[in-house]
């Protein structure tokens, strides 16, 4: 059930795949080599696989940086790189002393005419053909699902020009790195403005910017859905991941691609919860095994099956598939027994979700003193009552703490619970995340309450949901959300792009999914400085204490 | 998709650079050294100035950059193959219509120039497969005669022609596969045709009276033997073509990147050249850094010698 309301013009893949193809394609045939930066490596990497591009004629990869190139002048050599001062030295060099016979390059950002100047005096053998500026500066995770892997606040409004909208702009209220940002793009906005002259529509496009302190308890909790459960179990790493230290692994599958571009398996399956992922899996190898001819023998054993593929290797793709799934999945069956995940989470989903505050303390103490219990897990869950029963009579924080330290968690980790505090704590949100305090709120919440949880484990809802859930029936707060400027929307939103300061999660795509899905008309695309999983969370709480948003730059810049 | 052309710009600044250059260079040459004091320290500033001006740098490196042209032979082979795989393609154009005619053919008779064609084409286009095939695995080979990123290069070329070659491969794979199918779904037909057509006695009591077969019904009988073995011979002759080409896919699975995995990743690869190349660094500085404690023990070598061969000259004149 992939790309259902995805039009082509809100998706963020197709727009980078877009701005690739043209680049390979206006440069002609002949052989060619594709030049880039590390930042450019990753976007190019997430959205087209070697053997697409090598198709395309593009027969060699390489970094602008790298030292000791061969010369190879039976080359055209097409540079996709970022305008950074390091590149433009770099592409200086070697523009003095060419490798290849001709260069196209594109910069996926704007550049200052000093230092197309510089390149221009550069190039004495007369070598450039083209130089554009193609705005990909982006990581098109999911086609609704974009990622900035912190390279600072200017990038984002690029996306803005890959998607062709000009948009008009909320902020977060009670955010000033929010408003900042509003402002700033605005600035660009206004500066470029021949670039953002797009055909107007009949609803403006709208551009929401988001703090992701108002929201700190999202990337807390575990998740159950497939994507989201490896980013937060192993790591998704722009769409690869690391396997080298699940027991027993074998020598192919120690790294892994998960793209849904081109596994039709994980598109199909990567919002499923864990349950249905299981059946799926069951069923895709039973597939598997029908296609074997009829004639041939059982399939029995693995031995059989080896056999068979290496007899007919076109089948070797989809045991691939199959092999590298059945390992995922099993890797995280086996965390989540290993630390008990499935009570650890029913304790999250209640801290998160629920009102009563003695079961929920009986419940984290009952955890904490579980020997089984990881360091990671126990501060997770300090964290979360303490941001969730901050302000209670009755909090039981301290002696949870004193727990911690008995279970022997790194000062480091414990100090975590008071930055979580003071990063997304009551002070310093602008929404109600936790105790609804008006009627309409407490009544939803009790009727909720009612009807049971369909799965306790997935109850919760990101604030974002309520958020976005506001913004398209036009009811979201102007006191809490105003408009950069003036003019505002008169009609419901159409296209809507959001921008968490601080990173996004997973389950929040998975809730932009779900509305793109059920919400006919409306198109939403998310995107952050980072993509969270616990691991990131912790990084950027603890370093949390000048909010400047170049210190988000902390966390590991390789991932998303 | 917004971009932005600053080629015009470039273009324009470039020839600027380009004039003022040319403008630097007339200057230092209408220079007269006579007048100043240090005629040489001039001259060698005003070489400079050539040097940086003209754009003709006195890096000898550069100089061998302009003249190393050619590229390796092995591109010309690309060239062949590729064209190879067009002609296949349309090889296999031919085929299809030839499959579509030979089966709306209206009578049940044969026509056996059909046939036969099909056959020869069938046969051709196996044969290109097996030529390219063959091709690519002599590009392959010349990998010994290359550095380690042409070697890359090359990689990556074969990778991509056997790749287009497994896919089309494939391709005829299911054409030969469903006309095969066709076929068989024909042979069925027409054989309950035959089965229910004067072969059959529709008077049993006729039959009893008659039970050989008439000269006429000898001669459908043998006609239709005849069609059944040419029928089987042509199924036969499918089964091995197909048969053929999936040798041809599976040797060429050996030098296809497998879809999906790690190692259809730029980015992977490009880490794995990075590593490579810094491997080969560091065992070109090892290598290196031997020697030079080779040549070093050599020396010392040489002087312990001489200094044992003078102390011995030394005691030999002194006992003389």
């Amino acid at each position: 059930v992939l790309e259902l309301n995805y039009n082509d013009k809100m998706n963020v893949t197709l727009a980078v795949k877009q701005y690739i193809s043209k680049m390979i394609e206006s440069s002609g045939p002949g052989m060619k080599v594709l030049l880039m930066d590390k930042e450019t490596t990753s976007i190019v990497s997430v959205v087209y696989t070697q053997s697409e591009i090598l198709q395309k004629e593009v027969y060699l990869f390489e970094r602008i940086d790298s030292q000791n190139r061969d010369n190879m002048k039976h080359l055209k050599a097409i540079c996709f790189l970022r305008p950074t001062k390091e590149n433009v030295e770099h592409l200086i060099q070697e523009l003095r002393r060419p490798k290849y016979s001709v260069y196209f390059i594109y910069f996926s950002n704007v550049i200052s005419k000093s230092e197309i100047k510089a390149l221009a005096e550069a190039d004495e053998q007369e070598v450039v053909a083209e130089v554009q500026e193609f705005y990909g500066d982006f990581i098109a995770v999911n086609p609704h699902l974009f990622s900035l892997n912190l390279q600072g606040a200017h990038c984002e409004f690029f996306l803005l020009l890959a998607l062709k909208k000009c948009p008009m702009i909320r902020y977060q209220l009670s955010s000033d790195m929010s408003k900042r940002l509003a402002e700033s793009v605005k600035q660009i906005i206004t500066k470029e403005y021949e670039l953002f002259d797009f055909r107007k529509t009949e609803v403006p496009p709208l551009l929401l910017i988001l703090d992701r302190s108002d929201d700190a308890i999202t990337p807390l909790l575990n998740q159950w859905t497939y994507q989201a459960m490896v980013h937060e179990l192993l790591g998704l790493n722009n769409n690869r991941i690391d396997l080298s230290r699940v027991p027993g692994i074998s020598k192919d599958l120690r790294e892994v691609v998960l793209s849904a571009e081109n596994d039709e398996f994980y598109a199909n399956n990567l919002y499923l919860n864990f349950g249905e992922i299981g059946t799926n899996i069951k069923n895709l190898m039973e597939d598997f095994q029908k296609k074997k001819p009829k004639d041939k023998q059982k399939l029995e054993s693995i031995s059989d099956m080896k056999a068979f593929v290496d007899n007919y290797p076109q089948f070797k793709k989809m045991s691939g598939t199959v092999s590298k799934h059945v390992t995922v999945v099993g890797e995280l069956s086996r965390l989540v027994s290993e630390r008990q995940l499935m009570e650890v989470s029913e304790v999250e989903q209640e801290l998160a979700c629920q009102n009563d505050h003695s079961s929920a303390q009986q419940n984290v103490r009952r955890l904490l003193q579980n020997p089984r219990l990881s360091e990671t897990d126990a501060v997770r869950l300090v964290m979360l009552y303490a941001l969730r029963y901050e302000k209670h009579s009755s909090s039981i924080l301290p002696s949870l703490m004193e727990e911690l330290s008995r279970k022997g968690v790194s000062e480091r980790h414990r100090k975590m619970v008071q930055s979580v505090v003071e990063y997304g704590g009551k002070r310093v949100r602008g929404s109600e995340l936790i105790a609804p305090t008006d009627a309409v709120a407490i009544t939803k919440q009790f009727f909720k309450g009612l009807k049971g949880v369909e799965n306790v484990y997935t109850q919760h809802q990101p604030l974002l949901h309520d958020t976005l859930d506001q913004l398209i029936k036009g009811r979201l707060k102007d006191s809490q959300f105003p408009y950069l400027g003036p003019s505002s929307l008169r009609d419901r939103p159409q296209d809507i792009i959001v921008f968490i300061i601080g990173g996004a999660t997973y389950e929040e795509a998975l809730t932009v999914y779900n509305l793109n899905r059920t919400m006919p008309g409306v198109r939403i695309v998310l995107g952050g400085t980072a993509i969270h999983n616990t691991k990131r969370s912790d990084a950027l709480y603890l370093f949390k204490s000048d909010r400047d948003l170049c210190n988000i730059n902390v966390c590991d810049t390789n991932s998303v | 998709m917004a971009t932005r052309r600053l080629t015009d710009a470039f273009l324009l600044m470039r020839n600027n650079a380009i004039q003022n250059r040319q403008i630097l260079a007339e200057q230092v040459s209408t220079y007269d050294p006579r007048r100043t004091l240090n005629t040489r320290s001039n001259a060698a500033l005003a070489d400079d100035r050539m040097a940086l001006v003209s754009g003709i740098s006195l890096d000898p490196e550069a100089a061998i950059g302009v003249t190393k042209r050619l590229p390796p032979k092995w591109v010309e082979g690309v060239d062949e193959i590729q064209y190879e795989i067009t002609r296949i393609h349309q090889k296999m154009k031919e085929l299809a219509s030839l499959h579509d005619k030979h089966m709306n053919r209206p009578t049940l008779d044969d026509s056996s120039e059909e046939e036969h064609a099909i056959e020869i084409t069938t046969q051709e286009i196996t044969q290109m497969f097996h030529r390219c095939q063959r091709a690519v695995t002599g590009l392959q080979t010349q990998s010994r005669h290359c550095t380690e990123q042409e070697n890359r290069l090359l990689t990556n070329v074969v990778s991509s022609l056997a790749q287009s070659l497994q896919e089309l491969s494939l391709n005829f794979r299911h054409t030969q596969s469903s006309y095969l199918k066709r076929m068989k779904n024909r042979e069925e037909r027409s054989k309950h045709f035959f089965d229910s057509g004067p072969l059959v006695e529709e008077d049993e009591d006729i039959a009893l009276y008659d039970r050989g077969f008439t000269a006429d019904q000898l001669v459908l009988v043998q006609e239709n033997t005849v069609l059944v073995e040419e029928r089987e011979r042509e199924i036969r002759q499918i089964v091995q073509s197909i048969s053929d080409l999936n040798e041809i896919f599976r040797d060429l699975a050996g030098m296809v990147v497998e879809q999906g995995t790690v190692l259809d990743r730029i980015d992977f690869n490009v880490e794995q050249a990075c590593v490579k190349t810094e491997e080969g660094l560091e065992q070109l500085q090892k290598a290196e850094q031997y020697q030079k404690k080779n040549r070093k023990m050599l020396v010392i070598l040489i002087l312990f010698v001489i200094v044992v061969v003078l102390i011995l000259v030394l005691f030999g004149t002194k006992f003389r």
